[in-house]
């Protein structure tokens, strides 16, 4: 077996291993293994993190491990590991995708996208999780490929239901299925068709060109590549060189110079396929000296560009417009950090996302409505969805602790956000109609919702009697169950607001969580 | 007439019962009532464990196979509404529902269902219930509802509720038993054997709630479960229907069944104190053929365990 064999095998295994975490994510801590491994251990979000908010990020502390591996041994993580860089390889081997020389040009982009994030980051407005190849993939896998599968199984098993016999099966696989992956009703996120469409343009491009991505935008890879420059396993080219070019043409990152012997070591994600396929063995990678690099050079005035740019980006952030309409309703999920912290830590990797969708439904992604550095980060729509009560799945998936992991006892008293009639709307109130689902659906055991019975007076004069619920602000924790089951269709007779919100300060003292009102 | 018999007497007329049991005593239509010779239309059994209450009320009433032939798929439908655990009494006590599908299952049902549309996390429910578990221990397949699965029915005899989108494996099964828990419920005062049936009901059943005095009966008349055996093992006697505060709960270690959906009801308000005149749905049920729900008229027996 040659080596270029083990890759791929390593490449394939960690690629399963991937979708069994992002599979079991809806386990949270329950399951054995961290389900936002693959999050947790990325160097390049922790490094980043940790510069925007100023402190280490404690679950992100095993990112040491690849942070030392790539130091050691440059970008094997891009060639061997990586999800996404395993997905650009089996689309470009289903689609024959060539090797393309000329996306050597676009090389230096992606070091200069880095820089800018690094120095954005400085300012305290982190934005690398745009293009980091890990979160973009749970991301994606979220908010478009997840919901598109779950909503096919769905349209098939109202097909199939029709078919008397089949009828018991397929409620036995439907709960098998809701047990795991895929949540018993159809769910969609508003930003879903949008990350589709990234997802089919990044794998347009990878039919163009081999592992265009990695080359030109991906900032991991460009980490890797600079943190890993000084690597040990190398390219060495011997005399045996016959200079066939062979190894030029499987180069899927155009690491190899046109002289076939010199290798750009911040490029080279240690495929050996260019091992693999020299016929006079001339190519080895080994650690012993007498490998010859080509070097990157990033000119100072692009680096100083890009510098600017990450500040530019930076400030923009800041003095985003944030609209205090939407950004009072903006309910954040239990156990968030403090707001700037939230945005700062956040990565967009949606794990809480799809930890959510297969139980409250309760978390989407928002547009603008926390600003632009809050820009697609999680918060709670009581109309797609509640906080149930009894659970504590996003805090035990967020892998950079913008949502603190809290036990079952805190979460319950975690206040979110509260409840208000909408006395225009709400159906006792505006019609003179008995309803009070909402007070049925409140889970805090000494209900928040109460009511009142008085006589209500139509307008024909006649009178009932009827409930009138109202909010025990003190017992109300914005779970958001009764907006979710208010049954007026359109605008529901409650709302919650972030009122009374209480937000975490993602350091663990003595005594546990130490909280903190917002 | 209601009586309580001594235990002698019942395991007495019990073992009559099993001579008689060859004798396919005819499914009960709900127009006549009046009893099979000692066979009441309501049992109420206290005390001993979940299954010994279950099988000693099934007993009184002549035993499961008068509702559960061999070869029948039966649909037994608790209360698995709420993420509770089975000490919160939010949802059917788990064993009571193991015991009804044990009982079915030994009458040689081909498959006993058990479901429910719960109002929180479907997967929550059915696990922190504890009926998923038991229930499956004892031979059930406990799946969730899926929405394939509801199916618009037209209710033209309804004069209120004119139809709505019910389950179908519910109304297609040859036998539904509905074991609800008896608990408070603060729109409709309380919520027992009719309040159940909304578990089958698709959509936005919360509109059941603007007139839900008017609507249950109607619904209980058109789904017509052919048993009704309310569970009252532990009650909720406030901040139902699903609790969460230990004080609420009140123990009764009680059974009441009865193929009188409305009977069932109106017997079960007494363990809240209550008359079953308090409740509007169960007053209005008389419209209905649903079983007498006057006390005093019903032909019950109690058995003390
Ligand atoms: S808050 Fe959600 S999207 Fe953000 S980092 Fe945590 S898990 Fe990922
Ligand atoms: S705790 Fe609430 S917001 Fe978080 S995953 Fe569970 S239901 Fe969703
Ligand atoms: S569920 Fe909606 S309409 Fe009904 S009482 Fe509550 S807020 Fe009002």
């Amino acid at each position: 077996m040659t080596i270029r064999k083990v890759r791929i095998a390593s490449q394939l295994f960690f690629f399963a291993f991937f979708l069994y975490l992002f599979w079991i994510t809806s386990k949270g801590a329950a399951s054995r293994i961290p389900p936002d491994l693959f999050l947790r251990s990325n160097p390049l979000l922790a490094v980043v993190i940790s510069i925007s908010v100023r402190i280490i990020i404690p679950t992100m502390i095993v990112s040491v491990i690849l942070l030392v591996i790539g130091i050691l041994l440059g970008r094997v993580f891009c060639g061997w590991v990586c999800p996404l860089g395993t997905i650009f390889d089996i689309t470009s081997k289903i689609a024959k995708t060539p090797v393309r020389a000329e996306i050597k040009k676009v090389h230096k982009f992606k070091y200069y996208l880095l820089i800018a994030f690094f120095i954005a980051a400085i300012f305290g407005f982190q934005a690398v999780f745009y293009f980091d190849p890990i979160a973009m993939t749970t991301r994606i896998f979220t908010t478009a490929l997840l919901p598109t599968v779950v909503e096919a199984v769905n349209f098939l098993f109202s097909l199939l239901f029709n078919i008397q016999p089949l009828q018991i099966p397929l409620m036995e696989l439907q709960s098998s299925l809701a047990d795991s992956l895929i949540p018993l009703k159809p769910y969609y996120f508003q930003t879903g068709v949008f990350w589709g469409f990234v997802f089919i343009i990044i794998i347009g491009f990878e039919i163009y060109g081999r592992r265009f991505f990695c080359q030109s935008v991906c900032p991991l890879g460009a980490f890797y590549g600079i943190i890993g420059k000084a690597q040990l396993l190398r390219r060495r080219v011997s005399e045996d060189c016959i200079a066939c070019g062979e190894c030029l043409s499987v180069c899927k990152t155009n690491a190899i110079a046109e002289d076939y012997v010199s290798t750009d070591f911040m490029e080279c994600i240690q495929c050996f396929n260019c091992v693999d396929v020299c016929p006079t063995k001339a190519t080895v990678m080994d650690f012993k000296s007498g490998a010859k690099a080509q070097k990157t050079d990033l000119t100072r005035r692009t680096v100083i560009a890009s510098g600017i740019g990450g500040l530019a980006f930076a400030t923009l952030g800041s003095v985003s417009y944030i609209r205090p309409s939407s950004a009072s309703k903006l309910i954040r999920p239990p156990g968030s950090v403090d707001e700037t912290e939230f945005v700062e830590r956040c990565v967009r990797c949606y794990q809480c996302l799809r930890a959510c969708a297969t139980s409250g439904n309760f978390l989407q992604p928002s547009l603008l409505e926390g600003g632009l550095k809050g820009l697609l980060t999680p918060y709670g729509v009581a109309r797609t969805g509640y906080c149930e009560f009894n659970c504590t799945l996003c805090t035990e998936v967020c892998p950079t602790g913008a949502i603190e992991r809290l036990d079952l006892e805190t979460k319950q008293k975690t206040v979110i956000g509260l409840a208000h009639f909408d006395k225009e709307i709400c159906l006792p109130y505006s019609k003179g109609v008995e309803c009070m689902v909402c007070e049925e659906h409140c889970p805090t055991g000494d209900k928040a919702i109460k009511f009142t019975e008085k006589e209500y007076i139509y307008a024909d004069g006649s009178k009932k009697v009827l409930k009138f619920p109202y909010i025990m602000e003190d017992i109300c924790i914005g779970c958001g169950i009764c907006v979710y089951k208010c049954p007026v269709e359109g605008s529901p007779g409650i709302y919650i607001t972030n009122q009374n919100q209480q937000r975490f300060d993602g350091k663990e003292n003595d005594n546990g969580k130490q909280e903190k009102q917002g | 007439m209601g009586k309580l018999i001594d235990r002698r007497k019942f395991i007495k007329s019990a073992g009559l019962l099993a001579v008689g049991a060859t004798i396919d005593l005819p499914k009960l239509s709900f127009a006549k009532q009046g009893g099979l010779n000692n066979i009441p239309d309501l049992a109420v059994a206290k005390g001993g464990t979940a299954s010994e209450r279950v099988a000693i009320a099934l007993k009184m009433l002549g035993g499961i196979n008068r509702w559960v032939k061999p070869g029948d798929t039966v649909v037994v439908k608790p209360n698995i509404g709420w993420d509770r655990r089975p000490e919160q009494a939010a949802d059917t006590n788990p064993e009571v529902v193991a015991a009804v599908v044990a009982q079915c299952i030994n009458t040689g049902a081909k498959r006993v269902m058990v479901f429910d549309r719960t109002c929180n996390n479907a997967k929550r429910c059915y696990h922190n219930s504890g009926i998923a578990e038991a229930a499956e221990k004892a031979g059930a397949i406990v799946p969730y509802t899926i929405e394939a699965g509801f199916k618009y029915y037209d209710m033209p005899e309804n004069k209120y509720l004119k139809g709505w989108s019910l389950y179908r494996p519910a109304m297609e099964a040859d036998c539904l038993i509905n074991v609800p828990i008896a608990k408070h419920h603060s729109l409709a005062g309380l919520t027992l054997g009719m309040k159940n049936l909304m578990g089958i009901m698709g959509d936005d059943r919360g509109k059941i709630h603007w007139n839900i005095h008017k609507y249950l009966p109607e619904l209980a008349a058109f789904i017509k479960p052919q048993l009704t055996i309310i569970d009252a093992t532990r009650i909720l006697i406030a901040n139902g229907p699903q609790g969460g505060n230990p004080k609420d709960i009140k123990q009764l270690d009680t059974i009441i069944a009865s193929p009188f959906i409305a009977s069932a009801d109106a017997f079960a308000t007494t363990l809240f104190g209550k008359k079953p005149q308090d409740i509007g749905y169960i007053v209005n049920s008389v419209n209905y053929n649903l079983g007498e729900i006057d006390i005093d008229k019903i032909n019950y027996q109690v058995e003390r365990i």
